[in-house]
């Protein structure tokens, strides 16, 4: 039986300013799919991660992410909807003064996670996005490819079933691109959803075998089913 | 135990990252802490003085010369009865008369004419207990038979009252209003703390932290700068006291300040209590209005 990560029922989003960010927007994301969202700027992209993330409400429809529905949620069960995701942004959002290894620590330590576990859990996944020689570095010592695989092993830590990436090659040179796009493949094919927002045609060509959601004015103009499901 | 160090750790962080701000906080809450304390010694002090002048305050009762030794003795035990009356004690006309002349000194030669006709009157010297009730007493024993008139210092005693109440309405009116600078700065203080860790709680929100634990080191961080400027003022109150009080004291007979062992746990707990509500409460509102989890 296929599980439902994400759905989007006839979803809109109007800011106050009048502004139509979303115009009726319905998709469903299975477990495990690769999903990509490209669309030109103000299309409504990052209206839909906003929302997928609680940031903001819809003005209309209905969003449901691993069981959550967003629109009944209460706030106190933000933070439970919230780990059972893990977010990659375009600018990394590393905390400049911790090094490698507490960077990936912190997001355990703030979901009160025990300190045996966190020194279980951190080397592991510094090991699975290549850190490990770099776990005592500072974020200003890393390039922009080892900033986001921090950033990606941070999003990871916390073992979510969705990873939400954000323009995560946005920042950083188009070798260092792919090398992103291997692991978030890699972490896909061990089981994990991802849902990737990006620009870059030259890897959505080049990871065609995945789904391609194209958003347009807040609509979904195209949606490609990937060669891969 | 191990989020509460972490609390504690991350507070103690924030003070330290934002040290210069923290500083100042520190600063300012331990100055209007200082003033605090400094306000609360004076009326103290004042309170003393007063105390002291109010008992030895008198009423003066005359009594009735037809009176014999039962009447004056019956008089003297209705005064005693009087809920507001420490002491009396009785001055009889020759008591007052010898009073009369020592005070005369040299000049005392020219009432020996008064030894076989004194005209002083036999009289009863009061102690209040407290001046509030002064205007009841007078009037309870002005009721007394046997009392010809009651010589008493109304003024003084409403002025030694007025003093007190305005001392006591200031040392209230300092107290809120540096409560209200210190609160603006603590929250001032953790506001620009937030500002600098807006990055660490935007991750921490992403990641699943709940609210409680995004808030509760920056209300940890607003508790600990009330614990240190206590403490610092305690220090410093306790070191300006004691020289004050070598100082002045030693070298003055009129001046008796009160000993600060006799104040210390008050103005100490009061310090801590003071500081502490101040400091969390600059947090619980900087946190309130700016942290957006």
């Amino acid at each position: 039986m296929v599980h439902l990560v994400i759905e989007f029922k006839d979803v809109f989003k109007i800011y106050d300013n009048g502004t139509k960010a979303l115009n009726g927007i319905n998709m469903t994301i299975n477990d495990g799919e690769f999903v990509f969202i490209k669309g030109a700027s103000g299309a409504g992209k990052s209206t839909l991660i906003k929302l997928l993330l609680y940031e903001d409400k819809p003005t209309n429809g209905e969003i449901l992410v691993n069981n959550f529905n967003l629109g009944t949620l209460k706030r106190s069960s933000v933070p439970k909807l919230r780990r059972t995701m893990g977010v990659v942004f375009q600018d990394f959002r590393l905390i400049q003064n911790l090094n490698v290894y507490d960077n990936v620590a912190f997001a355990m330590r703030v979901i009160g996670a025990h300190s045996r576990e966190i020194r279980r859990r951190v080397p592991y996944v510094l090991g699975l996005v290549g850190l490990s020689v770099k776990a005592k570095s500072l974020p200003n010592e890393l390039s922009g490819g080892e900033q986001q695989r921090t950033s990606l092993a941070r999003a990871l830590v916390n073992n979510p079933s969705l990873i939400i990436a954000d323009e995560p090659t946005g920042n950083i040179d188009p070798s260092m691109s792919f090398e992103i796009m291997e692991l978030l493949d890699e972490i896909n094919r061990r089981g994990t959803t991802i849902l990737m927002v990006t620009h870059d045609m030259t890897l959505v060509k080049k990871y065609s075998y995945h789904r391609v959601v194209t958003i347009d004015n807040g609509i979904i103009s195209e949606d490609l089913p990937g060669s891969k499901i | 135990m191990e989020k509460l160090r972490y609390f504690i750790k991350e507070a103690l962080r924030n003070i330290w990252v934002n040290r210069m701000m923290s500083l100042a906080s520190i600063s300012v809450l331990s100055v209007c802490l200082l003033l605090l304390g400094t306000s609360l010694l004076t009326s103290f002090n004042i309170n003393s003085i007063i105390n002291q002048i109010e008992t030895q305050n008198q009423i003066v009762v005359i009594l009735n010369d037809n009176l014999d030794q039962n009447g004056i003795a019956d008089v003297g035990s209705k005064i005693n009865k009087l809920p507001n009356v420490l002491s009396s004690v009785l001055i009889t006309k020759q008591q007052a008369l010898d009073e009369q002349k020592k005070t005369m000194g040299k000049y005392a030669d020219i009432l020996s004419g008064y030894e076989k006709d004194n005209p002083l009157p036999n009289s009863y010297r009061i102690i209040l207990k407290n001046m509030t009730n002064f205007t009841q007493t007078v009037t309870g024993l002005k009721k007394i038979d046997g009392i010809t008139d009651v010589k008493q210092h109304a003024d003084i005693a409403l002025k030694l009252n007025n003093i007190k109440s305005v001392i006591n309405t200031i040392g209230y009116w300092l107290f809120a209003i540096l409560a209200f600078v210190s609160l603006f700065i603590i929250s001032n203080t953790i506001k620009v703390a937030m500002f600098v860790r807006k990055r660490e709680v935007n991750i921490m929100k992403f990641v699943g932290a709940t609210d409680s634990f995004i808030r509760w080191p920056f209300l940890f961080e607003g508790f600990l700068i009330g614990v240190i400027s206590s403490a610092l003022s305690c220090v410093l109150l306790w070191v300006c006291y004691s020289v004050l009080l070598t100082n002045a004291v030693e070298n003055s007979q009129l001046l008796h300040l009160v000993d600060f062992k006799n104040m210390y746990t008050f103005i100490y707990l009061g310090y801590f209590g003071a500081g502490i509500i101040v400091g969390t409460l600059g947090s619980i509102i900087s946190v309130r209005r700016h942290l957006k989890v």
